[in-house]
């Protein structure tokens, strides 16, 4: 099994260097090649898949060796720690591995498919391909990763295709500069990510995950210290700065909605379904560690929380099509890392795996409206139901999955992130705040998802030629809508409504709630830990409320965009500096760009450079040279001077010198000398009287 | 005796010299090819050095050694063990393909060649070279070469900055040659022998020297001594200024030979003399040498960040990038030491990408302005016109920014942990750190003004790579990418001699 899991990266891996050293040759430009090396993944991960919805639980560790450093034994007390080094790399399967492998194959490979559409007759097509290809060999790796740190390379390889493929438009300056964001932001949090791997790697001695999971369940760990900190608190809080970067949480959120540059097909593959839930991945491949860091939680906690309000409200007032949905993700990310902290773990995962399919739809969706439009401003579309049906109705079921409604796939995840959230609120009073702002995003969500709806594809055509000149997508476009859509139906999750109570009786199969038990158990995770009354207390509430603010959002959406019952202008005018205030983001792009590294860090580096060159450099080196220089003409007038003419002339000279100064006073001139007696007497009485 | 290869490998470029010097002024080609023989064959020669090494021998291999001046005990003694082989083969491999890189010269072909080929022996010799007297003198000669290819074959201030690496190297190298001679005195026997100084290592201490009046620990002065010699060719800041100059007037080869192997003989030297020799001054300093490293990384990078000349540019990044092998040197860990010295042949090898890219542009557009000086575009979109240039470019700069997969990033990961692992020294790691976020930050920014953005019309008769261009890289990106993947193959070759150098710091 964990063979097959090799051939799982291998396939797109070797498409990658076929598409990159001569995919421009083939026929088709190679998409086919890609396309068939995610399929044949896919083939390759469905029978893990399907092995775990049979026997409830897949679980094999493989490793190689991959570093070995001779090394002795140290002395007590000797400064030099010279123990051998040993790193491994490994394939660890569990359940977790294989609901991703199967959801990120799944998602991929329609993507792929997709692509062949939406992306026909661009220059470097086979570029694309060999892009995505590579971008899917990274997750995919990252999927089955037992160490760590190959984790974290293939967790940077996909950053670096997501740089690619957002700067795929290279002539474009903003999207260079948008892959540029897109880089160095989350490379803000890799680099700590990376410290974090470290730590692991000096409190455990190893930083493959199986092993991690064993010993710390022996209890490693606790009691140690890194720079001051406790060590796991230190490694927690590292990880979870790889996933804020990576997962674009608060307060390094900024370079999603600027990624959205790339063509569609990756914004709905790499930033929206895969590389973006890797962050929330991380979280929970690592949980074990997260909860004996107890601070860490609460705070994971509280930044999806805020993230996910922050991100809503500004999806409010987006009117690109494109820029609502990367809002959207960064909110509904913001809900899976809002689920980790409050030890929501099986519910957080699930909505990973529902938002990747129900986001993936929308995504694509709204890929087909844009190739069908030629524009991404909403306020350009409209009216497109009935030229687009079947881009319509998928798009509708996905948003029907996001917004939370009951009988779709995002309404079971949530609705159970919100209840467990709900009661971590009323265990630990102080973090009430998370599951409220919970279920206002879960409103606002509700509302800005059909903004976007009733804009693009109801009421008339504001732009009549666009519209006139749309068109449904083909049928490459338009399969795997129609199968993201399928995927975002609660049934396939859970059972036919997602309401517990109710579907007890109706479908009491819950495959995933099964495969999620077992994998808790064997990594040692807890989650969640309170009284049964309480918690049933807390869901039966946390239901009603998730849909009263969901109904209201979707009925406040129907009144402002349907009907115009509201005037959103009119409630824009009222609320002009909260609108500028969104619009701008809430400014963090002019905090980071403009002050940051333009006022602050750029002036530095120039400054730093001239004090390298004047001073370190033309001072400090060439100074001595100009010292040199200096002392050899010293020396050159001394010996000139001093030595020849002055010693050795000299001896002459003050012989001849000295006459004629006794000559100069031998005038014979009385008044002269009478002059020097006075000066002479002055001389004495003032030096004696004294 | 077994078969001298290091003498061979060390004198066959002498002799190509000697060759070359004899050829007809008016056969350019003549002499280049020539080049290539005498170059490839030691190449060829490192090959088998590299399968007949015996990886898990810690000692000394392939030892020459013959009394050479009696009444001193000096002696011709050449061997390699795990420190130096990876920077023999480095040094063979770049000089094969910068006789490649070299083509395009036309002025003085013959004299360039014979430099060249002189500056190999040079180096090869360093790097066998097991008394110091004769490393010392290897070390000078190799002075002599690089200071013409310089000075004659630079660029408009090249004389001086020839001068200027010249009198600086040779100001490290009167110390240098101080320390080594008050070793000769104070070691009984006097001697020159690396590996019996080494040995005997306890024979200096609790010993005084006393200088202009003021005493001083005989090891910790000859240390010190030492120490800044190597640290001028590392170079370690504040030594630094001369390589920016020396890389931006030097011709591309000389570029790639100066960042690819002269850099690395500093930290060699630290590894081979300071720290066997010294091993408690270099504790006594460890931590000073910690800050220097971190020191290096930052400073050189956000020096880098505000270059306008691609070449200096890279040259600051050399900076920032020799700041990670001191680092591991200093952190006295195996993770650390190991990580350091594969950090010298993984950025021999990205950074001589590096300096070959930009000659590939500087020879099309004679200018590597990334911003000129009025302020205006130097270059812009030229992925457009060249991409597999810019392809090319990419994996160099990805290696070079430590991005995973490549081998750059195998190295700085084994430097980090093995730096972290050592709890006196975490806080550096995390400042050092931000040296990774820097480096991304201005290659990345260097490779959209350069690369990327639509064409700067001046370049659109730009050409791509050509044939013997691509082929000259090709060699150092497989090196890049499968020493990225499986480092093994030249980490394998270290690990014993490395285990053994720090059981000797041990023990102190």
């Amino acid at each position: 099994m964990a063979q097959s899991c090799l051939w799982i990266v291998a396939l797109p891996l070797t498409a990658f260097v076929i598409q990159a050293l001569v995919g421009k040759k083939l026929p088709r430009h190679g998409d086919w090649v890609s396309v068939l090396a995610i399929l044949g993944s896919f083939a390759f991960a469905a029978p893990i898949f399907l092995e775990m919805i049979r026997s409830g639980h897949v679980s094999e560790v493989l490793q190689y060796k991959w570093m070995t450093m001779p090394g002795v034994e140290a002395a007590a007390n000797s400064p030099v720690l010279n123990k051998a080094v040993t790193l491994t790399v490994g394939i660890l399967v569990n359940n977790l591995t294989a609901i991703m492998l199967f959801m990120v194959t799944l998602c991929a490979s329609l993507i792929h498919i997709f692509s062949t559409g939406y992306m026909h007759g661009e220059s470097r097509y086979h570029l694309f391909f060999a892009y995505i290809s590579l971008f899917s060999a990274g997750m995919l790796g990252l999927v089955i990763s037992d160490n760590l740190l190959t984790l974290f390379m293939c967790w940077e390889v996909m950053g670096l295709c997501s740089y690619l493929l957002i700067g795929f438009y290279y002539q474009k300056v903003s999207a260079n500069h948008a892959s540029l964001k897109a880089f160095m932001t989350t490379r803000v949090g890799d680099c700590l990510f990376f410290l974090g791997i470290c730590g692991l790697y000096v409190v455990f001695g190893t930083s493959s995950l199986s092993e991690i999971y064993k010993a710390l369940q022996a209890g490693t760990g606790t009691g140690v210290t890194i720079v001051g900190v406790p060590a796991l608190a230190f490694i927690g809080f590292m990880l979870m700065m790889g996933t804020v970067g990576k997962s674009a949480q608060f307060p390094l959120q900024v370079w999603l909605p600027d990624a959205m540059e790339g063509p569609t097909p990756v914004s709905a593959l790499i930033h929206a379904a895969t590389m973006v839930a890797a962050g929330v991945f991380l979280l929970v491949r690592t949980y074990p560690i997260l909860e004996k860091a107890e601070i860490v939680l609460p705070v994971i906690g509280t930044i999806g929380a805020l993230t996910a309000f922050l991100a809503a409200c500004i999806a409010l007032v987006q009117v690109d099509i494109k820029k609502v949905l990367a809002y959207s993700t960064i909110s509904q990310l913001g809900f899976m890392v809002l689920g980790m902290g409050v030890g929501s773990f099986a519910p957080g995962f699930m909505h990973v795996i529902t938002h990747a399919c129900f986001k993936a739809c929308l995504f694509l969706a709204s890929g087909s409206v844009i190739h069908a439009v030629h524009t991404q401003d909403m306020r350009e579309m409209g009216g497109l139901r009935s030229k687009m049906p079947i881009t319509f109705l998928t798009m509708f079921i996905a948003t029907l999955a996001i917004a939370g409604v009951p009988g779709f796939s995002g309404f079971v995840s949530k609705d159970r992130i919100l209840g467990d959230a709900l009661a971590y609120g009323m265990t630990h009073p102080g973090w009430m705040w998370i599951p409220i702002l919970g279920f206002i995003t879960a409103g606002i969500t509700a509302f800005y998802m059909f903004r976007l709806i009733f804009m693009t594809f109801f009421g008339h055509a504001r732009d009549e030629h666009k519209h006139h000149h749309a068109h449904e997508s083909p049928f490459t476009m338009t399969f795997p809508l129609m199968v993201l859509a399928g995927l975002s139906l609660a049934v396939v999750f859970a059972g036919p409504t997602g309401i517990h109570s109710i579907d007890a009786k109706l479908l009491p199969v819950h495959w995933f709630d099964h495969a999620l038990d077992t994998v808790k158990a064997e990594m040692g995770v807890h989650g969640l830990h309170v009284e049964e009354a309480l918690e049933h207390r807390a869901h039966g509430l946390a239901l009603m409320v998730s849909l009263t603010v969901a109904g209201l959002g979707i009925f406040l959406s129907a009144l402002t965009y349907l009907k115009k019952v509201i005037s959103a202008e009119a409630f824009e005018k009222s609320l002009k500096p909260v609108h500028t205030l969104l619009w701008n983001k809430y400014y963090f792009d002019e905090l980071y760009i403009k002050v940051i590294i333009q006022k602050l860090l750029l002036p530095f580096t120039v400054l730093l450079a001239k004090f390298d060159d004047k001073v370190v450099d033309r001072t400090g080196v060439d100074g001595w040279a100009t010292l040199t220089l200096f002392l050899k003409s010293i020396v050159g007038k001394f010996d000139d001077l001093v030595v020849d003419r002055m010693m050795v002339d000299g001896s002459g000279n003050v012989v001849s010198a000295g006459g004629w100064v006794l000559r100069q006073l031998q005038t014979g001139k009385v008044q002269q000398y009478l002059v020097f007696t006075f000066i002479v007497l002055g001389f004495f009485i003032f030096y004696f009287v004294r | 005796m077994q078969f001298p290869i290091l003498s061979l490998m060390t004198f066959i470029p002498l002799l190509g010299m000697l060759v070359i010097l004899a050829l007809p002024k008016d056969k350019p080609n003549l002499v280049r090819w020539t080049s290539v023989i005498f170059t490839g064959v030691p190449l060829l020669l490192g090959v088998w050095l590299y399968r007949h090494f015996d990886a898990s021998n810690a000692s000394v291999q392939f030892v020459e050694r013959a009394s050479w001046i009696k009444a001193f005990n000096i002696e011709y003694y050449m061997g390699i063990d795990g420190l130096s082989i990876p920077m023999v083969l480095l040094t063979v491999l770049l000089s094969f393909l910068c006789v490649f890189a070299s083509w395009g010269i036309e002025k003085g072909v013959k004299g360039y060649y014979a430099m060249f080929l002189f500056l190999e022996s040079g180096m090869m010799g360093v790097f066998c070279a097991l008394d110091f007297f004769l490393f010392f003198l290897f070390w000078e000669v190799m002075l002599l070469p690089m200071y013409f290819l310089i000075g004659i074959w630079g660029g408009k201030d090249k004389v001086y900055a020839a001068i200027k690496f010249f009198l600086y190297t040779l100001a490290g190298s009167v110390l240098m040659l101080l320390a080594m001679l008050a070793m000769y005195y104070y070691s009984e026997p006097h001697t020159f022998d690396l590996l019996a100084l080494a040995e005997n290592h306890k024979q200096f201490l609790d010993k005084t020297v006393t200088l202009f009046g003021a005493t001083y620990a005989l090891d910790k002065i000859l240390w010190l001594g030492l120490f800044i010699g190597f640290a001028i060719k590392v170079p370690i800041w504040p030594f630094h200024t001369w390589l920016p100059w020396a890389h931006v007037e030097a011709p591309t080869a000389v570029s790639v030979i100066l960042a690819g192997v002269l850099l690395k003989m500093g930290t060699y030297g630290l590894l081979r003399m300071n720290y066997p020799i010294f091993p408690e001054a270099t504790q006594w300093a460890s931590t000073a040498l910690m800050i220097l490293g971190v020191i290096n990384i930052i400073y050189g990078a956000l020096c880098a960040m505000a270059q306008k000349d691609l070449k200096k540019l890279v040259a600051y990044s050399s900076v920032s990038h020799m700041g990670y092998v001191i680092m591991g040197m200093a952190s006295f860990t195996t993770a650390g030491v190991n990580g350091a010295v594969m950090q010298m042949f993984n950025h021999g090898t990205s950074t001589a990408m590096m300096f070959l890219l930009v000659g590939v542009a500087y020879d099309r557009v004679h200018h590597r302005w990334i911003v000129k000086p009025d302020g205006s575009k130097g270059f812009g979109g030229i992925a457009a016109v060249a991409p597999v240039y810019t392809g090319m470019m990419a994996i160099a700069l990805f290696a070079s920014l430590g991005l995973p997969g490549l081998s750059g990033f195998i190295s700085e990961a084994l430097v980090f942990l093995g730096t972290f692992s050592n709890p006196k020294y975490q806080s550096y790691v995390v400042i050092g750190s931000i040296g990774i976020l820097l480096g991304a930050a201005y290659l990345l920014w260097m490779f959209m003004r350069v690369f990327l953005g639509p064409l700067n019309e001046e370049h659109k008769d730009m050409t791509d790579m050509n044939w013997r261009e691509r082929l000259t890289l090709l060699p150092l990106c497989v090196l890049v990418i499968v020493l990225g993947v499986y480092p093994m193959p030249v980490l394998n070759l270290m690990g014993p001699t490395i285990a053994k150098l720090l059981a000797a710091l041990g023990v102190a």
